[in-house]
């Protein structure tokens, strides 16, 4: 029991995180709004971070409503404790790559982004190259669900 | 490996679901334990045999490991 109390703390604390993900995309989302746009292309790279920047507000938002539900009911905690300890689906993570990939293309989404004024090569590069790394991990996981 | 888990289970009139919410861990892992098709570690193998109250020689068949 003891345990599932702390998994409610950890829950609590992963809202915590989210809801502050939630109130610095909304400012970054207003701010490109307020900002004067002179050029188009500087329109265009404001207009990715700020479509990018509500992907990840709206992905947030979903994970608070989910995560509020489940610490509402000891049962589902339980089960999705169960589910986010299962070794069969940490090692199937582990073959495809997570979390690293998660991480090197998050960082590339948000380091392409930024380079986007300086060179719309690189911009261009790291953002393919960021997507595709995700998707090549996700039919990794997908292969490796079936496998095991 | 083989293991005797789908007839342990059959024998205590358990599903997979129940087994798994039983020993920690989804009713994927005990269908893919149960198939051969992946491995259990050394301490989720402990607690299904435990929750059988048997060894764990006596649920998995652990002759392929044996030189």
């Amino acid at each position: 029991m003891k345990m599932m109390e702390e998994y409610k703390k950890t829950l609590e604390k992963r809202v915590s995180l989210l809801i502050i993900v939630v109130v610095v995309a909304a400012l970054i989302v207003t701010t490109t709004r307020l900002v004067d746009l002179k050029t188009q292309e500087l329109e265009a790279m404001l207009g990715y971070h700020s479509g990018f920047m509500t992907g990840v507000a709206l992905v947030a938002l979903i994970q608070i409503g989910r995560l509020s539900k489940i610490m509402k009911d000891k049962d589902m905690m339980k089960q999705h404790y169960i589910e986010e300890h299962d070794e069969r689906a940490a090692y199937i993570k582990q073959k495809a790559g997570f979390p690293m990939i998660w991480i090197t293309s998050t960082a590339m989404l948000l380091i392409g982004g930024a380079t986007w004024l300086i060179s719309i090569q690189v911009f261009l590069a790291l953002t393919i190259a960021g997507a595709a790394q995700l998707l090549f991990a996700l039919l990794m996981y997908l292969y490796y669900d079936k496998k095991y | 490996m083989e293991t005797k888990i789908k007839e342990l289970r059959k024998e205590h009139e358990l599903s997979q679901e129940e087994l798994a919410f039983a020993v920690g861990t989804t009713r994927q892992t005990i269908s893919s334990i149960e198939t051969g098709k992946y491995i259990a570690s050394l301490p989720l193998a402990y607690k299904i045999a435990k929750h059988f109250g048997m060894a764990i020689e006596e649920v998995f068949n652990l002759e392929d490991f044996e030189e």
